[in-house]
């Protein structure tokens, strides 16, 4: 029996063979290197993250419509560059920053919610933004409250680009006018018209500051101190007003009571739902499923104000790995997000966000939707303390479960409003 | 498929970074280094550990490197996950040799080893090797076009190939043991054993297909319209391979060529190996070959087989004897002598008999039963020993 690769011959093959490997072999890995080192000066590494609790949107590429003038506006500065784009969520995003921080492969530059960002800061997994030039001559651009909302005692967290907005969504062949207060809001449910609403974020709790409970919310969900000018009678006065109005809602027949904005942004695509409250990250979904019958209007106000729509920032915050070549692309990219006419494109692209540069004029006149981002961007400014202010993402996935637990509970019934009061009252910092 | 081979440039753009190439020049130079130790040559103390596996001083390499970076307060993220691979290559090797090569022959252990274990080590390294590197989920998102009316995607692609080749080389050992727990249940023949085991494989690799297009979002209407057409060129371009795996089947399911089996092929018994999907593998015990015949011609032609109905071989054997001899005398003996052989069935029994007359000689013939019909040309040159020695013993003329 013949047992292979053992004669003389092939011997002498596989030793040549082996020379010419280790010949090469260096050879091979230093241009490898090389390559790379001229590659680094070509790529830049993106991470979006998606707001949580509507990453489903991600199937459409929804998180990239708002980047894509930017991006375009980027490569056509830089022909020979490549921006590498990728999703991650938010759930996993600490885990896989830490993980690859350890490796030294971390993103260049990160697109994210701005408390998201400030407690990344805080854990030392982006880098600061505050002391870099292209901060001092941006931040002339920006709001005061914007800058607020990027900037803990960590430092600035990252360049705030656009805002993004509760509004109310319709279905303009069931609803020709969108309800402009509760009384409405429950009115059209009474006239048949199916409606949705939620627990979360996004759901229900533009309806706190329509009915003044938003002073007592802040500190519970954020654990920002309470406002000096309230006092503990009128907080329970003003969340027991509130929680008597959402269980009043719920006992409505025609008011559907969903699990999380998937379900509402769903519901109304299909027809089920005739209002729903939405997010502005979501019409782009809507309008593809919709068309025509998408209506969009700001929320319903109610006795004690306009609503309190929830706003998220997102900005963009440089990561902690990236070599000084690429920190510097990084920061170029930054500072262009907040270029005006960058920031128009955004606008007009999209359709569903704010510009956060404070000198762009938003064409409200020839937008329905834009005119109603801008009315929730007013309310947001007037009303909504509950998340103006730089505060706690750790906090907030805290208390986020109790306070949602608890607001199903007063809706189904299963607790009175004067009883999710007194709870509500015991989840404050102060108690 | 531009985009990905540009996500794969870019991710070069790491090496870039310091921290990266602090981990990836010792571990890659350790690499380099102990490939070259080993191919010195090995002498005293240093040649007996050269003779460890690869691995064992790459993991101990890497500890050290580690080690030394953490002490240098530099990332060792990179180093430690090659080390993961390092450990789990060892752990590997360690469950090839210890735990598979006692349980598995050689034969199944090789197959099990190289193409199944190390590919899908392989695979697990690739995969975690692209996730450190960028985002699998966005990589299996890629777009690679619309296929037969179905959007494609990257990660669909591979998951499909990836269960297919699972199928294609995983499906031995689980049917072989349907088939055997079938085989203990319903007490089927060896023959139907293997035939159910080669079905079983079949149906479910088909399975395996009909599931990959579906998840591939194929339109069947277009997968048939494409098939009607490919059918008429293929039945013109490769209509033996075709022809060759539809009498596969047919032979299959008809049982007349089984795994197991024993037939005559070109003069000689085989023993059916394998009935293969185009060939049919034969073993020939007279010179331990294994024979590929198209399953084509057992289609054709006709087979002589010892196991249809049953396993049993009538052999004979001839000889003639000098006419001084007793005939009777000789039946006697001769019967004597097959019935004494512990191959040789004793029903029916073996039969001598008187065949020719000869001017000087007259012919006999001794036939006889085996139950293996593979035994047939070691139990007849036994007998024709025994029928030399016997008829020396008794002072009788050798046979012609």
């Amino acid at each position: 029996m013949l047992s292979s690769g053992t004669t003389p011959s092939s011997r002498r093959r596989r030793e040549t063979r082996w020379r010419l490997v280790w010949r090469l072999g260096p050879g091979l890995a230093l241009a490898a290197l090389l390559q790379g080192c001229f590659a680094a000066r070509q790529t830049l590494h993106v991470v979006v993250v998606p707001t949580g609790s509507l990453e489903w949107l991600q199937r459409d590429g929804n998180d990239r419509i708002p980047w894509t003038p930017l991006l375009q506006e980027y490569q056509r500065l830089h022909p020979g560059l490549q921006v590498q784009v990728s999703v991650l969520d938010e759930a996993h995003l600490e885990e896989t920053l830490r993980r690859d921080r350890s490796r030294g492969l971390g993103p260049d530059l990160l697109v994210l919610r701005a408390p998201v960002a400030n407690a990344l800061l805080r854990q030392g997994l982006v880098q600061r933004l505050d002391g870099q030039p292209a901060w001092h001559r941006s931040q002339p651009l920006l709001e005061p409250a914007q800058v607020e909302r990027v900037t803990s005692a960590a430092g600035v967290a990252g360049l705030p680009v656009y805002n993004l907005f509760t509004l109310a969504c319709f279905d303009r062949q069931a609803v020709p006018r969108p309800p402009a207060s509760l009384d409405e809001l429950i009115g059209l449910a009474a006239s048949g018209r199916p409606i949705g609403v939620a627990v979360d974020s996004i759901g229900i709790w533009w309806s706190v500051g329509t009915l003044g409970a938003q002073d007592a919310m802040v500190p519970i969900l954020t654990g920002n101190p309470r406002v000096a000018s309230a006092s503990p009678a009128a907080d329970r006065a003003a969340l027991l007003a509130w929680l008597t109005w959402l269980r009043q809602l719920a006992l409505q027949s025609r008011v559907d009571i969903a699990s999380g904005p998937r379900e509402l942004v769903e519901g109304l695509a299909s027809g089920r739902l005739s209002w729903i409250p939405c997010y502005s990250a979501s019409l782009a979904h809507l309008e593809r499923s919709m068309g025509k019958r998408l209506g969009v209007a700001s929320l319903p106000g109610g006795p004690a104000g306009p609503a309190t729509p929830f706003s998220t920032v997102m900005v963009m915050a440089l990561g902690s790995d990236s070599s000084p070549p690429q920190r510097r692309l990084a920061l170029e990219l930054t500072e262009l997000g907040l270029d005006p006419l960058v920031q128009r494109e955004i606008t007009l692209q999209s359709l569903m966000v704010l510009p956060a540069n404070r000198y762009v004029s938003v064409p409200v006149a020839s937008s329905g939707r834009l005119a109603a981002l801008e009315q929730a961007q007013r309310q947001f400014d007037q009303r909504s303390r509950l998340l103006s202010a730089s505060y706690s993402a750790d906090r907030l996935r805290r208390m986020q479960p109790l306070v949602e637990d608890l607001l199903w509970k007063v809706m189904l019934g299963v607790v009175t409003p004067q009883q999710g009061t007194e709870a509500l009252l015991r989840l404050s910092p102060r108690s | 498929m531009s985009t990905f081979l540009s996500e794969i440039q870019g991710w070069l753009a790491f090496l870039d970074r310091l921290p990266v190439l602090l981990q990836l020049l010792p571990v890659g130079l350790l690499l380099l280094g102990l490939i070259k130790l080993r191919r010195l040559p090995r002498q005293g103390r240093w040649g007996r550990l050269m003779d460890l596996p690869l691995a064992v001083p790459l993991l101990v390499g890497q500890a050290l490197i580690a080690l030394v970076l953490l002490a240098l307060q530099q990332r060792v993220g990179l180093v430690l996950l090659l080390g993961q691979f390092s450990l789990a290559w060892l752990l590997l090797r360690l469950a090839e040799r210890q735990g598979l090569a006692r349980w598995l022959p050689p034969e199944s252990m090789q197959l099990v080893s190289t193409r199944l274990l190390r590919p899908l080590f392989l695979l697990v390294v690739l995969l975690q090797g692209m996730d450190a590197l960028g985002s699998l989920q966005d990589l299996a998102a890629l777009p690679l076009g619309v296929w037969f009316g179905g959007g494609i995607r990257l990660g669909d692609l591979f998951s499909v190939l990836v269960v297919l080749y699972l199928l294609l080389v995983g499906l031995r050992l689980p049917a072989a043991g349907v088939s055997l727990l079938v085989q203990r249940g319903l007490g089927i023949s060896e023959g139907s054993r293997r035939a159910l085991d080669q079905i079983l494989q079949y149906v479910i690799f088909t399975l395996g297909v009909i599931w990959a297009m579906g998840r591939l979002g194929f339109n069947q209407t277009g997968v048939l319209a494409i098939a009607g057409g490919l059918s008429v060129g293929l039945g013109f371009g490769i209509k033996e391979v075709f022809s060759n795996i539809v009498s596969g089947l047919w032979l299959l399911i008809e049982g007349s060529v089984r795994p197991g089996e024993v037939l005559m092929h070109e003069g000689e018994a085989c023993e059916v190996r394998r009935l293969g999907p185009r060939a049919t593998t034969l073993w020939r015990g007279a010179d331990n070959a294994e024979v590929v015949v198209p399953n084509q011609s057992f289609f054709t032609t006709a087979t002589t087989t010892y196991t249809r109905s049953d396993r049993m071989r009538r052999c004979s054997l001839q000889l003639k004897m000098a006419q001084s001899w007793n005939p009777g005398q000789i039946v006697a003996l001769l019967e004597g002598l097959a019935a004494d052989h512990p191959a040789v069935l004793t029903e029916p029994a073996p039969k001598a008999r008187l065949v020719e007359f000869g001017s000087e000689r007259y012919g006999y013939k001794l036939s006889f039963s085996i139950a293996d019909p593979l035994t047939a040309g070691s139990v007849t040159a036994d007998l024709r020993l025994a029928i030399c020695r016997r008829f020396a013993d008794l002072g009788m003329d050798p046979p012609a």
